[in-house]
């Protein structure tokens, strides 16, 4: 189930975003760093794993892990799901695939556009939030997935090179 | 300079690299094989490609070096110039210069060099002949280097009596020797002395387009022939899409026979069949074509043992055995550094350098060291056996006593002592030598070979010589997988890890508290563990009066593990787990029949460090409480 997305018009100043929502809360990350968006794919379990670790999947070949970040923020999902789908992300040679609610559409966003994510008293763990974005009635956090799930790249780097 | 031309540079370098390769195993043989013409033709062949191509591609100083080899080549070819020691070894520093040259450009396309030495040395071979070149290249280099500034006449004076010589020697033809008088002179009478590498190379052109000219067509006839078995250059990224593919393909294929039952067609069954058949032999070729043979790396020993005896001034015969045997291209590409460690080591501290000691320990006087490679179930083994003294295991543990590796009063077998070589900082060698360094060697050699899922074992038997022996995954893509259930979920077992499987019968089991449930097998005594408890997955009853069990045994670890079921046993293409699965007992994925990812365990791993004792013998059979 490849979706087809409305891009908004944009300006060169603008990156855009794919934006979706967990539950009632709306996210987005970087549309480069998408691959692709496809249906909630059979998955085998991965002993020993966190439990947000849903399993991994075989696409075209590739077993990737998936995600579901709901349960790693803690966010109940949404009762009716029938347009939960599962966003592919690559960066830097990590594939991975996150688990959402729903697809709601690609963001172009200027940088001026984008609100620092407020300081909470007693919490130091939302380094994975890029920044905050307001539409006219809703409000988006801009994501890091790879930050939330403390997957460093650089361990990565590490590992490919041992 | 624009892309085409930096590509084109690009590619010459590439292939250049491959050339000089096959020079220099093609000068070894020609120390060995005086005779054979066609190892000169083949010789003469890759000099005249270089130097075309070279030329082609704008690397004139690379084009102008390979002409002066091609002279030298064609003397030899010609048999105005004897093959001797001497000869070779030039060429062999010429083919490492082209190297270092290759090597440099690839980095800085614009890179100059300095070859008036070895330019020199060849002219001097083909002026003066092989005998007094010893002599003269010395002369030569006090002109180049010290008496650079020289007057007219002394220079002069020099080339006369060169022309002397070349009179005496009859070694160059008339004609040429007067093109090379006239030359000469006019050098002579240049206001630059000494005699400069241009002028040099002028004098040799002349000389050799005459006699290229009729030798021309034979060689482009050669080179037509030898176009047949023809290989082509893929990148291995456009392999393992390849190779991704078609592991689609299989999966699929796989699929598709599961379900022929239900085609109705007799045409639909019939191609499936044949499909089926198509789809192996795809899988078959793909898997191949990542597999290269050894002889490549093995080739270069012949190099490293010819240089390495000679600084030592040992006899030495290398044979090499199982050239063909074949290896994945990855795991080829890491087992240069390796073997080179090896096979100098070999050299130097395992031939004796007394050839007495040998002749006495009843042994030929030149030291043999064969390589020996074989295909040992799904592993490569490549054996470095050298007949020398062999390791003396009470020198090794003294040294190991004295560098803090192990206490005097530890216990180990003089095989564990000699195991202790591969330690880190370990060199018996008393002194540093130029050959084997600083005792970096046997360490570095097996982290390497570890890092490949390997590992390397030495045998020694003292006076009679030492066997090193590395045992290396065939290839990382592909391994012999077993596949079972755990708790209605499929796993993929290692089959190299897998000793047997059985039937635990209730018979066959003991408890004691602290043991948990052992499992007697003909005899031996081993801990019984249920996969489901490694695993952390849902027990699940199965209504059979007796389990499965897979045997694991290594060094380390020896257990039973109950498994639900033991499904099939097949080739298993290995895909990478992504980082963020970091659990260690896992080796990787695979895509089963099914068109599901099955995790790929580590036995030897997945119980480490883990209290999985069964603690009822009733739990084994009736696994729902």
């Amino acid at each position: 189930m490849n979706k087809e997305l409305n891009t908004d018009t944009n300006t060169s100043s603008e990156e855009r975003y794919l934006e979706f929502s967990l539950g009632n809360e709306n996210y987005a990350v970087p549309l480069l760093d998408v691959k692709e968006v496809i249906a909630v794919p059979d998955t085998t379990p991965i002993p020993h794993a966190p439990s947000h670790f849903v399993g991994i999947m075989n696409l075209r070949g590739q077993v990737i892990s998936i995600v579901d970040l709901r349960k790693k923020m803690k966010i109940s999902p949404k009762e009716q799901s029938e347009e939960v789908a599962v966003v592919i992300l690559e960066v830097q040679e990590i594939t991975l695939g996150v688990i959402v609610d729903q697809v709601n559409r690609v963001l172009g966003i200027r940088e001026d556009q984008i609100s620092e994510a407020p300081q909470i008293e007693g919490k130091n763990n939302h380094d994975y939030m890029l920044g905050i974005y307001r539409g006219e009635n809703t409000m988006t956090v801009l994501m890091n997935v790879f930050k939330i799930l403390g997957i460093e790249e650089l361990n990565f780097v590490e590992k490919q090179a041992a | 300079m624009d892309d085409f031309e930096k590509e084109l540079k690009g590619d010459f370098l590439e292939e250049s690299a491959q050339l000089l390769e096959d020079c220099e195993q093609s000068f070894l043989q020609l120390e060995n094989n005086h005779e054979d013409p066609e190892i000169l033709d083949q010789i003469f062949r890759l000099a005249h490609n270089l130097k075309g191509s070279s030329r082609a591609v704008g690397f004139g100083e690379v084009a102008e070096f390979t002409h002066n080899m091609e002279n030298l080549i064609l003397q030899l070819k010609e048999n105005r110039i004897p093959i001797v020691e001497s000869v070779v070894s030039l060429l062999l520093d010429c083919n490492d210069h082209l190297s270092h040259m290759v090597s440099t450009l690839t980095n800085n396309f614009n890179a100059e060099f300095d070859s008036v030495d070895l330019i020199s040395r060849i002219v001097n071979i083909l002026e003066n002949g092989v005998e007094s070149s010893a002599q003269t290249s010395l002369d030569q280099e006090g002109d180049s280097e010290i008496e650079v500034n020289e007057t007219l006449e002394e220079d002069a004076h020099d080339i006369f009596e060169q022309q002397a010589m070349v009179h005496d020697k009859s070694l160059v033809e008339n004609t040429d020797i007067q093109i090379q008088l006239d030359k000469k002179q006019e050098v002579a009478n240049d206001v630059q002395p000494p005699l400069n590498e241009s002028n040099v190379v002028e004098i040799n052109k002349v000389q050799n387009d005459e006699q290229t000219a009729p030798l021309k067509k034979k060689v482009s006839a050669v080179t037509s022939q030898a176009k047949k078995d023809e290989n082509i250059r893929v990148s291995l990224s456009r392999l393992a899409q390849l190779n991704n593919s078609v592991g689609e393909l299989v999966i699929l294929q796989s699929v598709l026979n599961q379900h022929k039952d239900e085609f109705k067609s007799e045409i639909l069954t019939k191609s499936l069949g044949q499909l089926s058949k198509l789809s192996k032999d795809i899988h078959e070729i793909s898997m191949s074509l990542r597999m290269l043979p050894i002889k490549g790396v093995l080739q270069k020993m012949q190099r490293i043992v010819r240089d390495t005896s000679n600084v030592l001034n040992k006899d030495i015969e290398l044979r090499l055995i199982g050239e063909e045997t074949e290896v994945d291209k990855l795991v080829l590409e890491q087992l240069g550094d390796p073997l080179v460690h090896l096979v100098r080591n070999a050299v130097d501290h395992g031939i004796e350098s007394n050839v007495e000691d040998r002749i006495n320990a009843g042994k030929s006087a030149q030291g043999n060291i064969d390589i020996n490679c074989f295909h040992d179930g799904n592993s490569l083994v490549i054996e470095v056996i050298d007949d020398g003294g062999g390791i003396p295991p009470d020198i090794i543990r003294k040294k190991a006593i004295e560098k803090n590796i192990i206490k005097a009063n530890d216990k180990m077998s003089d095989q564990e002592v000699v195991q202790l070589v591969f330690h880190p900082g370990f060199s018996t060698k008393e002194q540093v030598s130029e050959v084997s360094g600083r005792g970096v060697g046997m360490d570095v050699v097996k982290t390497n070979i570890q890092q490949l899922s390997g590992d390397i074992t030495v045998d020694s038997t003292l006076g009679k010589g030492s066997v090193f022996r590395i045992a290396l995954p065939l290839s990382m893509a592909v391994i012999d997988g077993l596949i079972v259930e755990v708790g209605r979920q499929n796993f993929v077992f290692p089959l190299g890890q897998v000793h047997e499987t059985i039937n635990v019968r209730p018979e066959m089991l003991g408890f004691a508290e602290d043991l948990g449930v052992v499992l007697n097998l003909r005899g031996e005594n081993m801990p019984l563990i249920k996969a489901s408890d490694v695993l952390g997955t849902e027990p699940f009853n199965t209504s059979q009066s007796f389990k499965k069990a897979v045997i694991v045994k290594s060094k380390t670890v020896n257990y039973a593990l109950l498994v639900d079921e033991v499904v099939d046993h097949q080739q298993i293409v290995v895909k990478p787990l992504g980082h963020e699965i970091n659990y260690e007992g896992f080796m990787g994925s695979s895509i089963l029949g099914n068109g599901l990812p099955a995790l790929i365990l580590d036995l030897f791993k997945a119980i480490k460090g883990k209290n999985l004792k069964i603690k009822k013998i009733e739990q084994v059979f009736n696994e729902v409480a």
